[in-house]
């Protein structure tokens, strides 16, 4: 199918940077099953605007729970037939409209979970497991209209009742992260999605990631606890700054409340959708046309009011070195009088 | 609604097995979440004596988790508490194990009104590149304990389900090989799939015991080097008794939060024990002490071979039952010896602020 696909990731040494046009327009298929990465934070909006400039079509979505209404935008525009997950809203457009307007006309298919069934069927996902036994969903309606995500079966080992929820393994992972090298090893910390490390490892195809910077891989080994994803999981990097917003991305800016309530009057209001589309969307050739737009309408200063203040960076000096095993090599067992050694 | 099936690997396998109805072997998913439930989780200081948490926790027929990987990061000092105090008729849930229950069984050997083992739930029992252990082998081949056999990530991801509170987990292990007869897992029809996959229950012990490279007061504890699924096991178990190499200030958790492997909440007990874990290795702290262990060995080995308890019996009389407690044994073992063990260690580097 794809040149990367066949032969696997490529090496460490593979350069995986590329333009948002070229990464959506490669590795995104009409058809494909999608992780939809972010929570209320790092929400992919970048690479969510650059698929409904493509008008991708009949994508199914994983998700479990997304904020700033991105995924709304999405499924308003037409490129979403069917998703699957717990929370989907525009905070301050107090919900998600588009997706209910969709819902209504029969042109989405929804189905629906709690959180943690979310995040247990991409952890099964991840570990390579069909389904993941869950406490909860039991005894509710998300059981009796989800049974395409959800069982209830008698537990093999003793009878009792329990929810089963079925592995979600997406075709394409989108996330936005803070920092990748070339070859893509995504570094990100601070509150993000718990359930990105799930959905993107067990992404089949693998993932294609926004960042705020780019560093050398240098940089990524000296800290690897970091690391959320190694870089044969990864399809493509874009060096997107800002490309969460307006929803946060820790260490580098906050989320942008007015243009959340901006945005979500459009997406309240049916008739003026499009024009949003026309002037946020497709009116930008790609995301710095958009920051420009936003800084041309609003100022620097509403950039800058995201930048964060408080918090702290960690001083820690930490040492990644090691005992080395060589030093035994020449060192003869020890003996006593009692003990002579190996027998 | 599901579908028992089998592979047919019970029409192909020489091993002989005997089938029997399915129970726990240790607290149910039930009974297990109405005890964490029912535990406090207040902020208090965990801190108290090795005999004191012993005593308030370790009981007859219990399921006993020991933490630590084989010789790394093992509950030595609980382990010889344990003896001194007498326990029986245990289930023992480990990963992988030696010295720790080698002493357990050892003291079974001596004397089985003391200590008893009735049955083991594990992955491994063993010495790596010393060799079998002697008296693990003495155990099994003459049937005089019951062993339900796993693979290393079955244990792992068993004491994983217990510790999300949920009472199987599918796995793609074990499932047309001998080690589907060799356990209690079941290989059923997916709902989803329609496949077959092979599922384990969760391991659920009464009491863990684990020794943290240095907690609070509170028992929020921080690991280092391999982790030893120690996390896993201590939020599994309905209660956890810890030792710990160093007691540092809550302040020093606070400021870096994400250094914390075993959250307070699952910590019963905590003791602050230097050496806890010789003759086994403490990552940053100090190494294995080979020796010891393989006098050890030797002694098992001994009994094995010629059915005399002699040198066991001298073993345990001048390290076990010859101290009152832990730092005794510490006296036994010699500062010299101890602080080879710290040099060889190569001063690793952990975190303790």
């Amino acid at each position: 199918m794809h040149e990367e696909t066949k032969n696997g990731h490529g090496g460490s040494s593979v350069d995986k940077r590329m333009s948002l046009k070229d990464a959506v327009s490669r590795f995104i298929i009409d058809g494909d099953a999608l992780y939809y990465g972010g929570f209320q934070t790092m929400v992919p909006m970048a690479i969510t605007h650059e698929m409904i400039r493509q008008r991708k079509k009949d994508l199914s979505v994983f998700c479990t729970t997304t904020d700033v209404g991105g995924l709304d935008l999405l499924v308003s525009a037409g490129c979403v037939r069917e998703m699957h997950l717990a929370w989907s809203m525009n905070w301050f457009a107090r919900g998600s409209h588009g997706i209910r307007r969709a819902f209504q006309q029969e042109a989405l298919k929804r189905y629906d979970l709690s959180n943690f069934a979310a995040t247990s069927a991409l952890m099964a996902g991840f570990f390579g497991i069909p389904f993941m036994a869950v406490r909860g969903n039991i005894g509710t309606d998300l059981v009796k209209y989800n049974q395409q995500d959800l069982r209830v079966i008698d537990d093999p080992f003793t009878g009792e009742k329990i929810t089963l929820v079925r592995s979600w393994r997406a075709d394409v992972g989108i996330i936005h992260a803070q920092r990748a090298d070339p070859a893509g090893n995504i570094v990100s910390w601070g509150t993000r999605s718990s359930p990105d490390e799930f959905g993107a490892m067990g992404s089949k195809r693998g993932v294609i990631v926004t960042v705020e910077e780019i560093v050398a891989p240098e940089v990524v080994r000296s800290d690897p606890d970091r690391t959320l994803i190694p870089f044969y999981k990864t399809l493509a990097v874009v060096h997107c700054p800002w490309g969460a917003h307006p929803s946060a991305c820790m260490g580098y800016y906050g989320q942008d409340i007015r243009f959340c309530e901006y945005q979500g009057e459009y997406q309240r209001n049916e008739r003026l959708l499009h024009h949003f589309f026309e002037k946020w969307v497709d009116g930008c050739p790609d995301h710095e046309a958009y920051l420009q737009k936003y800084v041309q309408q609003f100022g620097t200063e509403s950039l800058e009011r995201l930048k964060p203040k408080r918090g702290f960076r960690p001083v820690l000096d930490v040492h990644y070195t090691y005992h080395d095993p060589a030093v035994w090599l020449d060192i003869p067992p020890f003996a006593d009088e009692y003990i002579g050694g190996q027998e | 609604m599901i579908n028992n099936v089998s592979s047919n690997i019970k029409n192909i396998s020489k091993v002989t097995y005997k089938e029997k109805p399915f129970e726990y072997w240790g607290p149910t998913p039930a009974e297990a979440r109405k005890a964490v439930v029912n535990k406090p989780h207040g902020l208090r200081d965990k801190r108290t004596t090795m005999k004191e948490a012993v005593d308030r926790h370790i009981k007859d027929g219990m399921n006993l988790c020991i933490g630590g990987f084989v010789n790394t990061r093992v509950p030595t000092a609980i382990i010889h508490e344990i003896v001194r105090k007498g326990v029986k008729d245990l289930t023992i849930s480990i990963q992988s194990m030696s010295i720790c229950c080698e002493l357990l069984a050892g003291a079974m050997i001596l004397d089985p009104d003391r200590v008893s083992i009735r049955r083991v739930e594990l992955a491994w029992w063993g010495y790596e590149i010393i060799g079998i252990a002697p008296l693990f082998r003495h155990l099994v081949t003459n049937g005089i304990i019951e062993v339900d056999d796993y693979t290393n990530y079955g244990m792992s991801v068993r004491f994983k389900a217990a510790s999300m509170g949920i009472p199987f987990v599918p796995i793609r292990d074990h499932g047309g090989s001998d080690m589907e007869l060799v356990n209690r897992g079941k290989m059923i029809e997916c709902p989803f799939t329609k496949e077959n996959v092979y599922i384990v229950p969760s391991c659920i012990p009464d009491v863990a015991l684990i020794n943290s490279t240095m907690a609070d007061k509170f028992g929020n504890a921080r690991l280092f080097g391999a982790l030893c699924t120690d996390p896993e096991m201590a939020t599994a178990a309905n209660h956890v008794i810890m030792t710990t190499e160093k007691v540092i200030p809550s302040e020093a958790i606070r400021t870096y939060p994400n250094l914390t492997e075993i959250p307070y909440a699952a910590v019963d007990c905590l003791v602050e024990q230097p050496f806890a874990s010789h003759p086994g290795a403490v990552y940053g702290n100090y190494w294995f002490d080979m020796d010891h262990i393989r006098m050890f060995r030797n002694a098992g080995e001994e009994f094995r071979k010629t059915g005399s308890k002699e040198a066991l019996q001298k073993y345990y009389d001048e390290y076990v039952f010859g101290v009152a407690d832990h730092n005794e044994f510490l006296e036994k073992i010699g500062f010299r010896t101890l602080q080879k063990l710290r040099d060889w260690d190569g001063h690793q580097p952990v975190i303790a602020y």
